[in-house]
C-alpha cells in the first residue's frame, strides 16, 4: 500500500471513531476548579504530613518535616522558565511576616511570621498586603495550612494570658482568615501544639482538624468552623492522616514500638463514615502522596537501612518494593512517581515508586549543612512545567536538577542572610509558577531560574 | 479569578468541552479516563490565566497537544479497563475487509507513542500542515516529518494488511524528491 493510501486509511479510521458517544461530563467546571484548588493546596502545603515525615526523620534519618509537597506530573526534559505577568525579581521587604513559613496561592504568598500569624504578600513584588497580628507571640516554624475559596487557614496562639502560676503557655488555635481582607472568620482551639501538616488539612467540603482531642479528627465547616462530623479512634492507637483527591485517610497502628500492622481507613468526607481499605504488615510511616496513592515506608526486620517502600491506592491496592537508605538524609520528598532524597554526603537520588529502583544519583549541587550545626536543606520543589527539581541550602546555594536524568541544569547563590535566633527551622523553597521564592529565616528572595544561560 | 471571567470560563467549557474531550480521546488512543484527565489539566492551566489568554480554544488545544507529548505520566498504569472508543461496527457495503482494517488500525494507533499519536492526530484528523503541527508541538518541522514517517512505518508493522512500503516510499525516505524517484 502506498504512503498516500496508508495516510488515507489512517484519516478514515480517525474520523470513523465513534466520537459521538463521547460527551463531556456536566460537572466538568466544578471538577476543574476543585482539582485546581486541591492541586494548589497540595503544592503549597502538602497532602503528606509533617508528623509522619518527622517521625520518619526521627527513626530513619529524614531531616525535615516536609513543608511543601508536589504531585504535579513533570516533563522529562528541562525547559526554560517564563515569568508570571507583572513579576519582577524582589527581595523580602516584609520583615517579621514570613519567618515561620509560607504557602503559595495564586499570585500571593500567605505566610506566618514573628509579628503576623497570617500575612498576605504579593508574589509579584514582595509587598505585604495585610497581616493578622500575633496573639502575644509568633515563634515557631509553622506556616499557613492552605488557602481555598478565598479563605486562609493558619495557626495562632490560643491565649495571650499567663497561667495562674505566672508562666505563659499560649496553646494553639486553628483560624480561618478572609484572604481578600485579612479579617479573621473563626478560630477553633486545638488540643495540642501540633502545627504540622497533619494537624489540619483540606478535604472535600470541610477542613479536617485534629480537634477537640488528640485522638479525634473533626470535619469543620470551612466558613463557620462548626463541626460537621468527627471520628475518634481508640486509646493506644496512633493514626496518621492523608488526603487523596479530597478524601481523608487514616493510617492507624497500635502505639507500640513494633506494631504488627497498619490499618488504612477511608473516611467519607461528607459523613465521616469509615471503610477499612487495607491492612499492611508492620508499622508504616507516611512519607507523601503521589496522585491517587499514599507512599509509605517501613523498616524491614527493624533495620535502619533496609526498608520497604509501599504505595497504597485510594481503593486499598498496594505494592511494595525494597528500598535501601545509605546514611542519614538531609531532605526528601515525593515528587510525582519519584521519591527524591538528598544524603548528608550531598548526593541526590530519584527512586521510582512504581519499581522501587534508583533511577539516578547525582551531586545535589548545593552545600549540604552538617547535621549538628545547621538546619537541613529546604524540602525540594519540582516544576512540572520545566521538568526540574530544585534544592536550596541555608548557605544560599540553589540548584536545579533535571528530574529525568538528575543532571544539573542550573545553579546560583542568593544572599538570604542568617536566620534570627528563635527561628531555627530549615529554609523553605516555594514555586510561584516558574519563579522560585527562597526563604531563610526572615529573608525572602524571589528569582526566575535562567535555565540554559 | 473574577466572577465575570469565571462565568466566561464556564460558558466556554459548556460550549466546547465535548469537542475537546473527543480530541483528547483520540490523543490518548481511546482511553476515556486519560482523555478526561488530559482535558482537565488543560482547562486547569487555562483557568489560571483565563483573563490573559486571547484565543481560549487554541490555548486549550495547544496545552493538550503539548501535555500529551511531553508529560511524564506519574500515575500508575490503571489496572481497570477504561471505556474503549472503537470504530463503529461495519455496516452494509462497508462490511468486510475495510472495516476490519479500520478496527486493526485503531488498535494499532493505540500502540503508538504519545508523540507519534499526537502527530498522527494533528496531521490526519485535524488535517494540519507539517509547519503548523511543528508550531503547535514546539518542535522543528523535520521532527514532525520524521515522526509521521516512523508512525506510519510502525502502523505497517502492527497492521500487516497495510503491506510494506513500496520502493518509491523507501527511496523517498532516503531523501530523494518525488521527481527524482519518477526519473
Amino acid at each position: 500500500m502506498t504512503t498516500e493510501r496508508v495516510e488515507e486509511k489512517v484519516r478514515q479510521t480517525l474520523h470513523a471513531v465513534a466520537l459521538d458517544r463521547v460527551r463531556a461530563p456536566g460537572d466538568l467546571v466544578e471538577k476543574v476548579v476543585r482539582r485546581r484548588s486541591r492541586r494548589r493546596f497540595s503544592q503549597a502545603a502538602g497532602t503528606a504530613v509533617a508528623v509522619a515525615a518527622i517521625s520518619v526523620g526521627a527513626v530513619f534519618g529524614f531531616a525535615d518535616g516536609g513543608t511543601a509537597r508536589h504531585e504535579r506530573p513533570v516533563r522529562p526534559a528541562a525547559s526554560p522558565a517564563t515569568p508570571p505577568e507583572g513579576w519582577k525579581p524582589w527581595q523580602s521587604s516584609s520583615p517579621d511576616a514570613g519567618e515561620r513559613g509560607c504557602v503559595v496561592d495564586g499570585a500571593a504568598l500567605y505566610c506566618s511570621g514573628s509579628k503576623y500569624d497570617a500575612a498576605k504578600i504579593d508574589a509579584n513584588t514582595g509587598k505585604r498586603l495585610w497581616g493578622v497580628e500575633v496573639n502575644r507571640e509568633g515563634d515557631g516554624i509553622d506556616h499557613p495550612v492552605a488557602v481555598r475559596d478565598g479563605v486562609v487557614y493558619a495557626y495562632r496562639n490560643h491565649t495571650a494570658e499567663n497561667l495562674p502560676n505566672g508562666d505563659y503557655f499560649g496553646g494553639t488555635d486553628l483560624m480561618a482568615v478572609n484572604a481578600g481582607t485579612g479579617k479573621v472568620l473563626w478560630t477553633v482551639e486545638m488540643p495540642q501544639d501540633d502545627r504540622t501538616d497533619q494537624a489540619a488539612m483540606l478535604i472535600d467540603g470541610a477542613v479536617l482538624a485534629n480537634t477537640p482531642s488528640v485522638r479525634t479528627m473533626s470535619a469543620l465547616d470551612p466558613l463557620t468552623g462548626k463541626e460537621k462530623w468527627r471520628h475518634t479512634w481508640d486509646k493506644g492507637i496512633a493514626c496518621q492522616r492523608a488526603v487523596l483527591s479530597g478524601v481523608p485517610y487514616l493510617l492507624c497502628t497500635p502505639d507500640v514500638e513494633k506494631p504488627d500492622g497498619t490499618d488504612v481507613l477511608r473516611l467519607d468526607p461528607a459523613t465521616g463514615s469509615t471503610t477499612k481499605v487495607a491492612t499492611l504488615a508492620g508499622g508504616q510511616r507516611l512519607v507523601g502522596t503521589s496522585g491517587d496513592r499514599m507512599v509509605l515506608i517501613a523498616a524491614e526486620d527493624g533495620g535502619r537501612k533496609d526498608m520497604q517502600l509501599t504505595t497504597v491506592s485510594s481503593s486499598g491496592e498496594h505494592a511494595s518494593h525494597p528500598y535501601r537508605i545509605d546514611g542519614a538524609l538531609a531532605t526528601s520528598d515525593v515528587v510525582g512517581d519519584r521519591l527524591i532524597t538528598v544524603s548528608r554526603q550531598g548526593k541526590a537520588s530519584a527512586h521510582s515508586l512504581t519499581t522501587g529502583k534508583t533511577l539516578w544519583t547525582r551531586p545535589v549541587g548545593v552545600e549540604v549543612p552538617s547535621q549538628d550545626t545547621m538546619p537541613g536543606l529546604a524540602t525540594p520543589v519540582a516544576s512540572a512545567e520545566q521538568g526540574i527539581v530544585y534544592f536550596f541550602s541555608p548557605t544560599g546555594d540553589l540548584s536545579g536538577l533535571d528530574l529525568h536524568t538528575g543532571k544539573q541544569v542550573w545553579r546560583t547563590h542568593v544572599a538570604t542572610g542568617k536566620p534570627r535566633p528563635g527561628f531555627g527551622g530549615p529554609p523553605q523553597l516555594l514555586l510561584y509558577e516558574d519563579v522560585l521564592v527562597a526563604k531563610n529565616g526572615s529573608k525572602m528572595v524571589s528569582l526566575l531560574p535562567r535555565i540554559g544561560d | 479569578m473574577e466572577a465575570s471571567s469565571h462565568d466566561e470560563f464556564r460558558e466556554f467549557v459548556e460550549m466546547r468541552s465535548t469537542a475537546l474531550l473527543r480530541l483528547a480521546v483520540l490523543l490518548t488512543g481511546g482511553d476515556r479516563h486519560a482523555a478526561e484527565d488530559l482535558l482537565q489539566i488543560a482547562l486547569m492551566k487555562a483557568y489560571g490565566r483565563w483573563g490573559r489568554i486571547e484565543q481560549h480554544e487554541a490555548y486549550v488545544r495547544q496545552v493538550m497537544y503539548r501535555q500529551q507529548v511531553n508529560r511524564w505520566r506519574l500515575r500508575r498504569h490503571r489496572a481497570e479497563t477504561t471505556v474503549p472508543v472503537l470504530p463503529d461496527e461495519a455496516t452494509g457495503a462497508e462490511a468486510g475487509s475495510d472495516a476490519e482494517l479500520r478496527i486493526a488500525l485503531w488498535a494499532a494507533l493505540g500502540r503508538l507513542t504519545k508523540r507519534q499519536r499526537a502527530v498522527v492526530v494533528l496531521r490526519y484528523f485535524e488535517d494540519l500542515p507539517e509547519a503548523e503541527v511543528a508550531a503547535l508541538l514546539g518542535c522543528p518541522v523535520g521532527t514532525v516529518r520524521s515522526t509521521a514517517h516512523r508512525s506510519l512505518a510502525k502502523l505497517r508493522l502492527l497492521v500487516p494488511e497495510l503491506g510494506p512500503e513500496g520502493p518509491k516510499e523507501r527511496i523517498q525516505s532516503l531523501g530523494y524528491t518525488p521527481k527524482e524517484v519518477q526519473r
